[in-house]
């Protein structure tokens, strides 16, 4: 199994110990971690990769908002 | 990424030449023969030069001439390394090519001028190869990090080093690297911080749009995980030092026991001062023995046994005298009484002046005479007889001369040979003694105590520096709890509270993940590196004596070799060289096997202080095409004709591409043929393990049973 498919594989077992409010987000929550960790691919500085993980929060922020404060 | 082909110009010997590499699932093999001296380390070096650039060899090459050294002096020569790549994911795999190009300008007395290098990375369209938009050294170094190059490029002699040579610390390193880079953690961990920048950036927003009291517990929190950074990257920074003192420690240690296994100087000293007293003690024994012995010799108890036949034959004259009654002679007592009486025994008148006494005072002056004689040979009767039985009663009693002298003598001859015993002893004792280097003990002794007590302040610290950690994230957490529960009461963007709890749990999330990882990872290299290792060196545990037990890598990423009854052994100085190499071969092995990477190990002359059975079996295992769902790889091995026999079966199995590789140098001595070449050069032909060519014969290669393959590419 790849390391990208181990972390997969793990993380997607970790996310159920994650908070209630997400538990419709699962594979979402998943899959952002995935593309967290992607931002280091693209060769990017440190002030840039932030931005865009930033970015990447804001975008599942913008989702889940109404059910986070629940 | 899987190696396709290289084409190196000009690079030391290697004036033009073209290597293909083996990309086939079930043969993963690529030779490359070549003996000493024929271009193998630099096929190895232009490789990583044309992946690299310079930085990409080993320190010592970094500076040196890349260019032949038969390349004449101010004519600028053009070095260029092209490798062809192909990068897998999933199902499909995509082709690129590394184009660098160099201008070297030889200057006489191996200086030169360099130019820039350039770099091109292209990839393969459907309209033919296109260069990669960026920088092409980042996306080589994401699809083969360089930090990494020492796995994949290596040589035989680095191989055994990546295990040992700078001890625990070196290896803890090297290996901890290697895992965190092949298994992609790096990457989680940096996630992470992102991560961290943005809570913490959403929750300063946060705190800035709510006001004064908000803001206060924001600094706190901020503040509290400032401390925690500083606290975790000072525990982090005194774990490093420990472990450097650890390593020093140890070696200093191994070392000392190196030295004191000739003796320890302090038992040594001892058992010289007791064998000097020892030897004092017989010396002096020596000389009573043989007091004793001329006493013994100068005894009547001698005589009679040196002399005892003609000391009897005398005593019978004497004893037959005494029968006779001349001896004691009485003769003169009564003369002496007859004259005092006047009277003789005849009643004749022995009055003064008469005849009679004249005659009888001369018969007792002629007595006189006699009678000293007699009195002599009484005396002497006398001391005979009391001699003889008492030398008859030593007799009786082994207390005789002889006796005594045999006794004396044995313990003298034991004393002799305990002297000599003891000098010898003591002779070697000094040699020893003299051989201890005593200033290099007391450095190593005083080095060990020194790290010994560095060693506990640097734990001293670590345990004061966790305490202080787990008080800090105790108080961060509780402080993050009331932040939260002030964020909620007070008026802050839905938004910002959002995206501040989404990173948090991610981070947390990425936190744990990371964890599990981290633990599951090391285990099953772990697994998969014993039982490559055992199955290379082929120790079977279940037999008595069966010196390795099995190897584990730590959760602090030591590569730990367990030995018979619980013990460890120390890859630094107890793994023979063979075991070396089965055991970082193995850990690669095992590494990029769960790692799922697709990357190629090139090992140049990898089977040196193999032979046997390890030989074949190491190269079985390293060799093995993969299986089930396993990813693919890519072995490159150099190999000598040497290292080539007694496997050759074995790599016929597992081979998909062989070249052979030859310098001109070594014609007339060992290549047979002379190429229409006036400088040394390096070059290839494709003859397998089983051939020869024009180009690649050589003198001995009867002894290798190899066919003629006629005509050459090189």
């Amino acid at each position: 199994m790849s390391p990208d498919r181990q972390f997969t594989t793990v993380a997607t077992a970790q996310v159920l110990n994650c908070p209630k409010r997400y538990s419709e987000y699962h594979t979402d929550l998943v899959n952002l971690l995935v593309k967290v960790v992607a931002t280091q691919a693209e060769g990017l500085s440190d002030g840039k990769r932030r931005a865009e993980v930033l970015a990447i929060v804001e975008a599942f922020g913008n989702v889940v908002i109404t059910k986070i404060r629940e | 990424m899987r190696l396709v082909a290289a084409h190196i110009r000009n690079f030391k010997l290697l004036e033009d030449v073209r290597l293909e590499f083996s990309t086939e699932r079930d043969r993963p093999l690529t030779v490359i023969r070549a003996e000493n001296g024929s271009g193998k380390t630099s096929v190895l070096y232009a490789l990583l030069w044309g992946l690299y650039g310079p930085q990409g060899l080993p320190s010592g090459a970094q500076t040196v001439r890349l260019t032949s050294s038969a390349a004449p002096v101010g004519v600028p020569v053009e070095i260029q390394v092209i490798v062809e790549f192909e990068r897998v994911e999933g199902d499909e795999s995509t082709s690129y090519r590394v184009i660098r190009t160099m201008l070297e300008t030889p200057k006489g007395n191996d200086s030169f001028e360099r130019g820039q290098n350039r770099l091109r990375l292209l990839k393969r369209t459907t309209s033919g190869f296109e260069d990669v938009p960026g920088d092409p050294n980042t996306v080589i170094a994401k699809f083969l990090p360089p930090r990494l190059k020492s796995v994949f490029f290596t040589d035989g002699d680095d191989v055994q080093r990546f295990i040992s040579g700078e001890g625990m610390h070196g290896r803890q390193e090297r290996v901890h690297e290697a895992i965190k880079a092949l298994l992609g953690l790096d990457k989680m961990r940096i996630a992470s911080e992102d991560l961290e920048h943005v809570v913490s950036k959403c929750r300063r927003e946060a705190a800035q749009s709510a006001g004064a009291d908000l803001e206060a517990l924001e600094r706190r929190l901020a503040e509290l995980s400032d401390q925690i950074g500083r606290t975790d990257q000072e525990l982090a920074t005194v774990r490093t030092r420990r472990q450097a003192i650890a390593s020093d420690r140890d070696a200093a240690q191994k070392e000392l026991t190196e030295l004191r296994s000739i003796g320890d100087i302090d038992a040594i000293n001892a058992q010289i001062k007791r064998l000097e007293h020892s030897l004092a003690e017989f010396e002096e024994r020596d000389q009573t023995l043989l007091e004793d012995m001329r006493t013994a010799i100068s005894s009547q108890s001698a005589s009679w046994a040196l002399a005892g036949s003609k000391l009897l034959a005398g005593f019978d004259v004497l004893d037959k005298l005494a029968g006779r009654g001349v001896i004691p002679g009485a003769s003169l007592e009564v003369l002496v009484d007859r004259l005092d009486l006047k009277k003789c025994i005849c009643n004749a008148d022995l009055s003064d002046g008469s005849t009679a006494r004249r005659n009888v005072e001369q018969l007792l002056a002629e007595q006189r005479k006699v009678s000293e004689h007699r009195g002599h040979q009484t005396q002497t009767f006398h001391s005979a007889r009391l001699g003889r039985a008492e030398y008859l009663a030593a007799c009786e009693g082994k207390t005789d001369f002889v006796s005594q002298r045999k006794r004396v003598l044995a313990a003298f001859a034991a004393n002799r040979d305990k002297i000599k015993q003891t000098g010898a002893d003591l002779e070697v004792l000094r040699e020893k003694r003299a051989s201890i280097d005593d200033e290099q003990v007391r450095r190593l002794t005083d080095r060990l105590s020194n790290a010994q007590a560095k060693f506990a302040e640097a734990s001293e610290s670590i345990g004061r520096l966790e305490t202080q950690l787990a008080a800090l994230r105790e108080r961060h957490s509780l402080a993050k709890a009331e932040y939260e529960t002030a964020e909620k009461a007070a008026k802050v963007s839905k938004l910002l509270v959002t995206k501040r709890a989404v990173a948090d749990d991610l981070k947390q999330l990425i936190t744990r993940t990371l964890q599990v990882l981290e633990v599951d990872h090391v285990r099953q290299v772990s697994v998969r590196m014993n039982d490559m290792f055992m199955g290379i060196v082929g120790t079977d545990t279940a037999q008595a004596g069966a010196v390795f037990q099995g190897v584990t890598l730590t959760p602090e990423f030591d590569i730990v070799v367990r030995a018979a009854g619980e013990g460890q052994l120390d890859p630094d100085f107890e793994v023979n060289g063979a075991s070396k190499r089965a055991l970082t071969l193995s850990f690669i092995w095992a590494l990029m096997e769960v790692s799922g990477q697709v990357a190629p190990r090139i090992i140049d002359t990898p089977l040196g202080m193999t032979s046997g059975g390890v030989k074949t079996r190491m190269v079985d295992a390293i060799t093995r095409p993969p299986q089930g769902n396993s990813p693919a790889y890519q072995v490159v091995l150099f190999l000598t004709r040497s290292e080539i026999s007694e496997i050759e079966s074995l790599i016929d199995d597992r081979v998909g591409k062989s070249q052979t590789l030859s310098c001109n140098n070594h014609y007339p001595v060992d290549l047979v043929h002379k190429w229409d070449c006036d400088h040394p050069i390096v070059r290839v032909c494709g003859c397998t393990i089983r051939q020869f060519c024009e180009v690649c014969e050589r003198r001995y290669d009867d002894a290798h049973s190899l066919v003629a393959r006629g005509g050459h590419n090189g």
